[in-house]
């Protein structure tokens, strides 16, 4: 057998693709990011994380193979179903702080090799925690209707009109990378702003602001060299000396440093093809805690 | 007389308090102000060298000079984080007080990593040195940034 291709077929389960490109994969997608309360020393993968929204706390969810609190009973169907669509194996809609409205781009192939790599990793079975939501945001019923809004469900579909690095760098920022979860700012229901795709935000769904990144000159990443993007992506230095931390040092850790050469160049094109955004994010004054500072 | 004596009491205790200078807010803004100065600084070595690394100028003979100067900054920045100095304007988080072992680390990992640049720089292999230079930045920078530095709001 290929060392890499798990070809494990458990009773009535239908566990199959490559493992090895299921990990990369899952890096380029970066599960591990939410799905692990690093902070608190959780098992990795095993969910519990705190994700603060202004609508209010989540907790992501287990997604090791345990089979009682993780997904280790879900069929490749449920996998691509919950991925594709944002619907649980029970049926039930998630919310969009799982980022299924990028994830719907995600290939079948590339599922099933993302959830072979899943399933080599060490069961943990910490139980979920349920999300701590207000009304109507955690009326989970009203979620088809914010699916009918904002939701277009769907893999990837190449552009033949262009080149094939174009393509895989539009995969790798729109599907796999889910880039726009953070740097397209959002309506007030939370709904992507697709007008003001990658532009960056003063507001972002975990507080703080988020940059532009599409290449606009004056605003956005347009006077950024290609050395200075394969940098941030290597080891997460910008062009000034600084080092990116938070929530990009996590992108950068999980994400973008384990990219091959040709994907981050694939990245970087694509990113440059963006619709430049005119669209300036500067940081608010800190409200001081000591007045009299 | 019972009350006199805890009125006095009182009055010994504010006395003790109040007779403790605190830190002025003059001076906890200057310590904010001070760190910030020295990490642009390190951040400024870290550009200058990473335009040099990159091509862009063709100052490799200076790597030497960044390189020195910010080992010498990583002694600094041991010092420029007294306790106390967490609120006011500034992105430090609290982390940096309540895992002092954690933080220390990163710090002392700055020092030796820097050495280590210092070193390769004498030697004279920029390939090397780019090498070192990638893996402090991301290790050392990075980790602390991630661990003990608020996001911009």
């Amino acid at each position: 057998m290929v060392a890499n291709v798990a070809a494990v077929f458990a009773a009535g389960g239908d566990i199959r693709g490559d493992t090895g490109r299921g990990k990369y994969l899952f890096d380029a997608a970066g599960c591990a990011g939410c799905h692990t309360d690093k902070k608190n020393k959780g098992a990795a993968l095993a969910g519990g994380r705190k994700l603060k929204t202004p609508f209010g706390v989540f907790y992501s969810p287990n997604i090791t193979p345990d089979p009682d609190n993780g997904i280790g009973n879900w069929s490749d169907a449920d996998f691509i179903r919950a991925l594709r669509l944002g619907i649980a194996p029970d049926g039930q809609h998630y919310f969009p702080v799982f980022p299924y409205p990028s994830y719907t781009g995600i290939t079948d192939a590339d599922l099933i090799d993302i959830k072979a790599y899943i399933f080599t990793r060490p069961p943990a079975p910490a139980p979920n925690k349920p999300h701590d939501v207000a009304a109507p945001f955690g009326w989970r019923f009203l979620l088809p209707i914010w699916k009918a809004l904002y939701f277009s469900p769907g893999p990837f579909r190449p552009d033949p009109t262009r080149d094939e690095q174009w393509n895989r760098g539009r995969y790798l920022i729109r599907a796999l990378g889910h880039c726009g979860e953070c740097h397209t700012p959002r309506d007030a229901l939370g709904g992507a702003k697709d007008d003001m795709a990658m532009a960056g935000t003063d507001n972002a769904p975990g507080g703080g602001i988020v940059p532009n990144i599409t290449p606009d000159k004056k605003t956005g990443i347009g006077r950024w060299s290609d050395a200075d993007l394969e940098e941030l992506f290597e080891s997460g230095m910008l062009p000034d000396g600084d080092f990116v931390g938070s929530d990009m040092g996590e992108v950068v850790d999980l994400t973008t440093s384990r990219l091959s050469k040709s994907d981050i160049k694939a990245l970087i094109a694509a990113l440059r093809a963006l619709t430049p955004v005119d669209n300036k994010i500067e940081p608010k004054k800190k409200n001081k805690l000591k007045p009299d500072l | 007389m019972k009350t006199i004596v805890l009125k006095a009491a009182a009055l010994a205790v504010a006395a003790i308090v109040l007779s403790v200078p605190p830190a002025t807010a003059q001076e906890e803004e200057g310590i904010i102000k001070h760190r910030q100065a020295v990490m642009k600084a390190v951040g400024g070595h870290f550009g200058a060298m990473s335009r040099i690394l990159k091509g862009q100028v063709k100052f490799t003979g200076d790597l030497k000079t960044h390189a020195r100067a910010l080992a010498d900054l990583a002694g600094i920045a041991a010092r420029v984080f007294p306790e106390g100095s967490d609120f006011g304007d500034t992105r430090a988080l609290e982390d940096i007080w309540k895992k002092p072992k954690e933080f220390k680390k990163i710090l002392d990992a700055f020092k030796t990593e820097s050495a280590k640049l210092v070193k390769i720089a004498d030697g004279g292999d920029v390939k090397a040195f780019g090498d070192q230079f990638k893996a402090l930045g991301k290790n050392v920078c990075g980790t602390c940034h991630k661990a003990f530095r608020e996001k911009k709001k």
